[in-house]
C-alpha cells in the first residue's frame, strides 16, 4: 500500500513519466549546461513515454538530461521508471528534474494501471480531473442572456460627471453576466432553473482565454466560486479570499476549460457520461 | 509528401550561411529602408528566441523584458508572455549563457498559468553578482487580483522556482531596475515602478525599493511618488525609475488630470519626473526636484498632455494608452544628464512620441522634441559608457485608420542612436507586415519593450511577426549584420516548421534578441 500511495503521489506531481535507461552519469544532453552543474545530471535513453505534454511525447528512443534529486541515486544501464518536471527546453535537447524514480515493473503496474495508448491525453485527462475536482459546480445548460453585472452598471451611473473614472488598467477584465439555464448539476449542489456566471470579456493577454459567452451558448460550464467586491468607482473586482472589500462570492469561468460546448462531444462529455451511466441504467 | 520535398524541409534552419547572406542581401536591396545603412563598424546580430524544440509554438510572445548581467556579460535573460510549454506551475524565462547566441527556456517563475505564463513581467540582474530579480503579476491567483510578486534567484539557470520576496495584491505594470553603489559596501539596490491602486486619491504612481534586496526579504519599502491628488482618476499604468551609481534616482510618471471623449478615453495629463539623490534614503524621498509652477515634487516636463487609453485594436492591432521611458547617463558625474521618452497625441488620431533631454538634473529641459516619431509606442532609452544615447520604439507605418488594419501596414523596430541628442542614425531592425498574424489578444507587440547598455555596446529585445524573411530584419544584413532563428524555418520559402522540421507552422509574435556593436 505505501509503495502504491508513493507512487501515486509521485505520478500526481509529475508531468513527465517515463521508462529509461541510465546512459551517462554526471553528464547532459543540453550545451547550455555547464560542467559545474552536471554533479547530479545523468543521460537517459526514453524507452516508453507513460505520461507526457506534448512536447515530450515524442521522444521515445531520444536521450534527455535528468536531474536527480540531491542523494538519489543511479547507475549506468539501470532501467528505471522516471517522474520528472521540466528543467531546460533548448535548441539540442531537453532537461528534466527528477522528483523521484522507481524499479520499471512494479512503479508500472502501480500507478498507470494499463498501458497508455497516448501519453499525452493521459496528463491531459489528469489535468482535467484535477481541474473539475477544483471546482464548486459543474453543469450543463444554455446561455439565456449577458448582461453588465448590476451592481457596477448602478454604481458606474451614478459616479459623478464624466471625468471621474476608476483607475487605469490595461488587465481590466470587464466583467459580464452570463444567465444559464441548467439542464443537469453534474457536481456541485443547485437548485435553481438557472445560474449566473461572471466571466472577463476583455481580450487583454490575462483575460483573452477566458470563454466568451453570447446567449444561445449549450454546453458544460465547470464553474468557481471567487471572491468579489468593488472599489470606490463601483468597478467589480476580483479579490483574494478574505481580503478587505469581498462582498460575495461568484461563480467564475476564467479558464478555457472552463466551457466545452455540446457539439464537441469534448472530454468533460466524455468524462460525465461515463461517471453518471450506472445511475441511469 | 515526396521524398525531396520533405528532405529539404528537414533542413529547414540549417542553410548554409553563405546561400542565406546571398538571398538576404538580395532582398533587403528590394525592401529595406534607405536608413537600415550601418555605419562603418557597427555590428548587429537579432535572434529568434524561442529554441528549436519549440518549434511548434504559435503563442503571442509579446511584451517582453531583457538583461544582460553586468558581472557576465555572457549570462542574459529575458522574458515574454509565453506559458510553460509542459502546462507546469511557473512559468519560463528565456536564458542565455554564451552572449545571446543561443538560449533555451527555464521554468522557474511562480504563478504560471496555461495561457500566458505570467501576466506582467520585467527582470534584471544584480550589478554586482549574477542574482536575478524580477518583478510579475501572477498568473494563479483569481484573476483580477493583480497581485505583484518580486523575486529573486541566486542562479538563473537552476530549476528551483524563485523565491517570492515580497507580494501586494492591486498592482499594475511592476518595472524593476536594479543598482549598487559606487562607494562603500556593495549591495543590491532594486527599483521597481508600479501602479499601486490601494489608494482613493488618484496618487498611484508608486517605486517599491530595497537598499539591500540580496538580503532576506530584501525589506522592500513602498513610496507613492505623485504628490498631487487625483480623484477622478489615476496615474497611468508605465511608472519607470532610471538609477545611477552615484545615487541619484529619477522617476517618471503621467499625472491625471482629467478625461472626456468617448468611455473617458481621451485623458489628459502632465509628463512627470522626479527625484531623489540618495537612493531613496531619507525622510522625504524622491522630493528633490520641485517644479516652479506649484512648488510640489516633480517638474512637470509637459504640461496637459492628451494621452488616449485606448484598449483596443487602436493602432493595428495594437491599444495605446502608456508608453514612457526615462535614462540617465550612468558615467561617473554624469548623473545630470537624463532623457525622457513618451507618447501623446499632436493631431486628431495619432500616437506620438517624443524624446527630450535635461542637462541638470530634471531642473530644466529642452523646449522642444530632440525626435519626435508619429504614430510609433514602446518607447526605450539607455545610454552607453561613451554617452551615447540609444532610443528604440516600434513604429506604425502606411495609411493610418484607427482600428484598421491591412497590407499596406508594417511594424517598424528602430534603434536611433545620438551623441548630441541633434543627429542621430538609424538602424530598423525589423519590418514587418502588421496585418499578420491576426490579433489573439491584446497587447499585440507589447505595452513596453527594453533597451539597455554594457558599455559601449546596445542590447534590446523585441516582439515581431516571425516570418522568416531576411528581408524584414534590413539592419541584420550581412556582412555586419546577422539574423538567426533557433527554431525550424526556411528562410528561401519564409515558412516556419515543427520540431520535425517537415510540419508547417503559421506565423505568430516572437520576441528577438538584439545587439549592436562598434
Amino acid at each position: 500500500m505505501a509503495n502504491s500511495a508513493k507512487a501515486e503521489e509521485l505520478a500526481r506531481q509529475a508531468r513527465f513519466v517515463f521508462n529509461g535507461t541510465v546512459k551517462k552519469l554526471k553528464a547532459a544532453t543540453l550545451p547550455e549546461i555547464k560542467k559545474e552543474d552536471k554533479e547530479r545530471t545523468v543521460v537517459v535513453r526514453v524507452d516508453q513515454i507513460l505520461q507526457a505534454p506534448p512536447i515530450f511525447s515524442n521522444r521515445t528512443g531520444q536521450d534527455v538530461t535528468v536531474q536527480l534529486k540531491k542523494g538519489e541515486k543511479v547507475s549506468v544501464g539501470q532501467q528505471a521508471e522516471f517522474y520528472t518536471n521540466s528543467w531546460l527546453i533548448g535548441n539540442e535537447g531537453v532537461a528534466v528534474v527528477s522528483l523521484g524514480h522507481r524499479p520499471v515493473k512494479k512503479a508500472g503496474a502501480m500507478a498507470f494501471s494499463a498501458a497508455p495508448v497516448d501519453p499525452a491525453k493521459n496528463l491531459a485527462a489528469r489535468d482535467l480531473q484535477t481541474h473539475v475536482d477544483d471546482a464548486d459546480m459543474v453543469c450543463t445548460g444554455t446561455v439565456k442572456s449577458v448582461r453588465v453585472p448590476e451592481e457596477e452598471s448602478d454604481t458606474m451611473t451614478l459616479a459623478a460627471g464624466p471625468s471621474v473614472r476608476p483607475p487605469l488598467s490595461e488587465h481590466d477584465p470587464q466583467w459580464q453576466e452570463a444567465v444559464v439555464e441548467i439542464d443537469n448539476v453534474h457536481k456541485g449542489a443547485h437548485d435553481k432553473k438557472n445560474v449566473v456566471l461572471r466571466f472577463p470579456s476583455s481580450t487583454d493577454r490575462m483575460w483573452v482565454n477566458a470563454p466568451k459567452f453570447r446567449p444561445g451558448q449549450s454546453g458544460y460550464f465547470v464553474l468557481h466560486k471567487t471572491p468579489m467586491g468593488q472599489d470606490k468607482h463601483g468597478k467589480v473586482m476580483a479579490m483574494a479570499a478574505g481580503s478587505e472589500g469581498v462582498q460575495d462570492e461568484y461563480y467564475t469561468a476564467l479558464h478555457k476549460e472552463d466551457f466545452q460546448p455540446l457539439e464537441h462531444h469534448g472530454p468533460l462529455a466524455e468524462m460525465f457520461s461515463a461517471t453518471e451511466e450506472p445511475n441511469e441504467t | 509528401m515526396p521524398a525531396t520535398k520533405s528532405k529539404k524541409k528537414t533542413k529547414a534552419g540549417t542553410k548554409t550561411k553563405k546561400a542565406a547572406a546571398k538571398k538576404a542581401s538580395k532582398k533587403s536591396t528590394k525592401k529595406a529602408p534607405s536608413k537600415a545603412v550601418l555605419a562603418a563598424g557597427v555590428k548587429v546580430l537579432i535572434v529568434n528566441i524561442i529554441p528549436r524544440q519549440m518549434s511548434f509554438e504559435t503563442n503571442n510572445d509579446s511584451e517582453p523584458n531583457l538583461d544582460v548581467s553586468p558581472t557576465n556579460p555572457l549570462h542574459m535573460a529575458a522574458s515574454a508572455f509565453t506559458p510553460d510549454p509542459t502546462g507546469g506551475p511557473n512559468a519560463p524565462i528565456f536564458i542565455s549563457r554564451d552572449g545571446g547566441k543561443t538560449w533555451t527556456i527555464n521554468s522557474i517563475v511562480p504563478g504560471g498559468n496555461n495561457d500566458n505564463g505570467t501576466g506582467d513581467i520585467t527582470l534584471r540582474f544584480s550589478r554586482t553578482t549574477d542574482k536575478l530579480y524580477a518583478a510579475i503579476l501572477r498568473g494563479d491567483v483569481p484573476q483580477g487580483t493583480l497581485r505583484m510578486n518580486i523575486l529573486r534567484t541566486d542562479d538563473f539557470a537552476s530549476p528551483a522556482t524563485m523565491t517570492v520576496l515580497g507580494s501586494r495584491d492591486r498592482m499594475d505594470q511592476p518595472y524593476v531596475q536594479t543598482m549598487t553603489t559606487s562607494t562603500g559596501t556593495a549591495k543590491d539596490i532594486v527599483f521597481i515602478g508600479d501602479n499601486d491602486f490601494n489608494t482613493n486619491d488618484g496618487r498611484t504612481a508608486t517605486l517599491d525599493f530595497s537598499n539591500d534586496a540580496a538580503t532576506g526579504n530584501g525589506s522592500f519599502r513602498s513610496r507613492r511618488i505623485d504628490p498631487r491628488g487625483a480623484p477622478g482618476g489615476a496615474d497611468a499604468p508605465s511608472i519607470r525609475a532610471a538609477v545611477h551609481t552615484d545615487g541619484t534616482v529619477y522617476c517618471a510618471f503621467m499625472h491625471f488630470l482629467s478625461a472626456g471623449g468617448p468611455g473617458a478615453t481621451l485623458i489628459r495629463r502632465d509628463i512627470v519626473v522626479v527625484r531623489d539623490d540618495n537612493f531613496g534614503v531619507g525622510p522625504n524621498p524622491f522630493t528633490a526636484l520641485k517644479d516652479p509652477g506649484n512648488n510640489l515634487a516633480g517638474r512637470i516636463v509637459a504640461p496637459n498632455r492628451l494621452v488616449p487609453f485606448i484598449n483596443k485594436n487602436f493602432m493595428g492591432q495594437e491599444r495605446i494608452g502608456s508608453s514612457l521611458s526615462i535614462a540617465v547617463d550612468p558615467r561617473p558625474s554624469q548623473s545630470s544628464t537624463v532623457f525622457l521618452a513618451w507618447a501623446d497625441r499632436v493631431g486628431q488620431n495619432d500616437y506620438t512620441l517624443h524624446v527630450r533631454r535635461s542637462t541638470d538634473r530634471g531642473v530644466t529641459w529642452s523646449s522642444s522634441d530632440l525626435l519626435t516619431i508619429t504614430n510609433a509606442t514602446n518607447p526605450a532609452l539607455a545610454i552607453n559608457s561613451n554617452g551615447r544615447i540609444g532610443f528604440l520604439y516600434q513604429q506604425y507605418t502606411g495609411p493610418f485608420t484607427p482600428f484598421q488594419v491591412s497590407a499596406a501596414n508594417h511594424w517598424e523596430t528602430h534603434l536611433r542612436r545620438s551623441t548630441d541628442g541633434i543627429s542621430w542614425d538609424d538602424l530598423v531592425l525589423c519590418r514587418t507586415p502588421a496585418n499578420v498574424p491576426a490579433a489573439t489578444g491584446r497587447p499585440y507587440l507589447g505595452d513596453y519593450l527594453h533597451l539597455l547598455t554594457v558599455g559601449k555596446d546596445f542590447f534590446g529585445i523585441f516582439s515581431a511577426n516571425n516570418t522568416p524573411d531576411r528581408a524584414n530584419f534590413p539592419a541584420a544584413t550581412p556582412p555586419n549584420g546577422q539574423l538567426t532563428y533557433q527554431r525550424n524555418c526556411d528562410f528561401d520559402t519564409h515558412k516556419l516548421f515543427d520540431v520535425n522540421g517537415t510540419t508547417r507552422i503559421d506565423p505568430s509574435i516572437d520576441p528577438f534578441f538584439f545587439k549592436v556593436t562598434e
